[in-house]
């Protein structure tokens, strides 16, 4: 039997959502651009910014942004964070009020887990998925939060634990009818793969993903095929890598993702490199890099200058190496990068000038830095024979 | 009230009374009591107006209210 008073108060609180949602349209992006971004702090008082509609935008520009400037992100889903836990507990109903907090933090787990910053990330989703408790009828709302959960788990090497809640994300996912989410749970599970270094495995279960849903949109047919791309890669399958890192440049270009491109294309160099053309693979990594820091993304441009510094090394221009080596050193230490990765770059740098080291030395330097995204204490540890 | 906004509320309600005769329908099926039904369908019904981008509603509305409805089952086990 239908409640009258629910009835009026469901239809009341539609009728406030999509005013809130009209009212937002510009406003939102009106005092972003307004107010420098030092003082978002602020905005969190302001009325205009007090609303689900408004939530709802900073959502939508967060999402914009997160992979073109997840520094300007971060900022975007603190502020949210900051609006959303200002609501009173009476402002809108219980489970709506649920759904914005958890949604606020859920974004800013995703902006910490883009800026490295991966156990502050798992705490956030810890917190958003605990603004969730007690509301039975969010069990979709909690799989996004654990989705998001999982694939920080996978940042930090906890990689069972991160299979276990993509696996049962994928069923609450597919339940709701949730395409989009069924297929980035398979993707994740992909990446789950190639972190192990199960290539083979990883390039089947993302040729499946291909095969077996029928509506993919440019986003996730463009993460398949890049990543398609890097196993085949790994796997020196040539002809494969290049044809599925070029359909998944297409596709970004399409949805305007630049730093996606800049990701794609920093592995064709490594494929240039890996067929034996060094020299096209550091023609190809040059602008790249430039690019990563115009973007300011140092520890990325040091990773591609690391790929070029390898190349160098292979066509024994060994000068040009050991400049290049320095400039990432001198890069990583103004940019404030880990002490670590900066005292193994010394440590490459100094045994290119001794000319003691071999492209394995890089790759070792290169595989400790992006480790250290995971393991920030580890120690370096020379494992590849110098030259 | 605005022309705009009294349909948008029309509309509202009569989504309501449709979804809510949908999965009133489910609760019969899972045997909820009817109090504890009605609850959980306005929870469902209420969460369903921030999802945007969710192509098929009811299928969507269905499973919230199922995984509401096995949730309060878990709570209630001994």
């Amino acid at each position: 039997m239908i409640d009258r008073v629910r009835l009026e108060h469901f239809a009341a609180t539609a009728r406030r959502l999509e005013q809130e949602r009209a009212a937002a349209a510009g406003t939102v992006e009106r005092l972003l651009r307004e107010t420098p971004r030092a003082d978002w702090p602020a905005l969190a008082e302001h009325a205009q910014l007090q609303t689900c509609g408004a939530l709802e935008r900073l959502g939508n520009l967060f999402a914009d942004t997160l992979t073109k400037d997840p520094v300007h992100a971060n900022a975007i889903a603190e502020l949210a964070v900051a609006v959303a836990e200002g609501l009173a507990p009476d402002s809108y109903p219980a489970v709506i009020l649920a759904q914005l907090r958890a949604h606020a933090w859920k974004d800013l787990g995703k902006a910490l887990r883009f800026v490295g910053r991966n156990h502050d990330s798992i705490s956030a989703f810890d917190t958003a998925e605990q603004k969730l408790d007690g509301h039975g009828a969010l069990a979709h709302d909690r799989a996004i939060v654990r989705f998001n959960l999982a694939m920080s788990l996978q940042e930090l090497e906890r990689f069972n634990e991160s299979l276990k809640l993509l696996v049962e994300c994928k069923h609450v996912f597919r339940d709701h009818g949730d395409t989009r989410n069924v297929v980035l749970c398979g993707l994740a599970e992909g990446v789950l793969l190639q972190r192990l270094c199960r290539f083979r495995e990883a390039r089947e279960r993302y040729l499946l993903l291909l095969a077996s849903t029928r509506e993919l949109d440019h986003e996730s047919l463009a993460a398949i095929h890049h990543a398609i791309g890097f196993c085949s890669v790994e796997l020196d399958d040539d002809a494969d890598a290049e044809a599925n890192l070029l359909h998944a440049i297409s596709l970004y270009r399409r949805i305007a993702q630049p730093i996606q491109i800049l990701n794609v294309e920093l592995g064709r160099g490594r494929l240039f490199i890996r067929k034996g053309d060094a020299n096209a693979g550091i023609a190809h990594l040059r602008p790249v890099r430039r690019e990563f820091l115009r973007k300011g993304m140092h520890e990325e441009a040091g990773i591609c200058g690391l790929e070029i510094v390898g190349a160098l090394l292979l066509v024994g221009r060994t000068s040009a190496a050991e400049a290049l080596a320095r400039k990432i050193v001198r890069e990583f230490t103004l940019a404030g990068l880990n002490t670590r990765a900066i005292t193994a770059l010394g440590y490459l740098s100094e045994a290119i000038t001794a000319r003691n080291a071999a492209p394995g030395l890089v790759r070792n330097v290169r595989d400790y830095i992006l480790s250290l995204r995971t393991k920030p204490e580890r120690e370096f540890r020379a494992t590849h024979p110098t030259a | 009230m605005l022309p705009l906004q009294h349909e948008i509320e029309s509309t509202a309600s009569a989504l309501y009374e449709r979804r809510f005769a949908l999965l009133a329908g489910v609760a019969a099926q899972l045997e909820l009591p009817d109090e504890i039904a009605e609850t959980l369908i306005d929870d469902v019904l209420l969460a369903s107006l921030t999802q945007r981008s969710i192509e098929d509603l009811d299928a969507w509305l269905v499973a919230a209210f199922r995984a509401a409805a096995r949730r309060y089952f878990a709570e209630r086990r001994p």
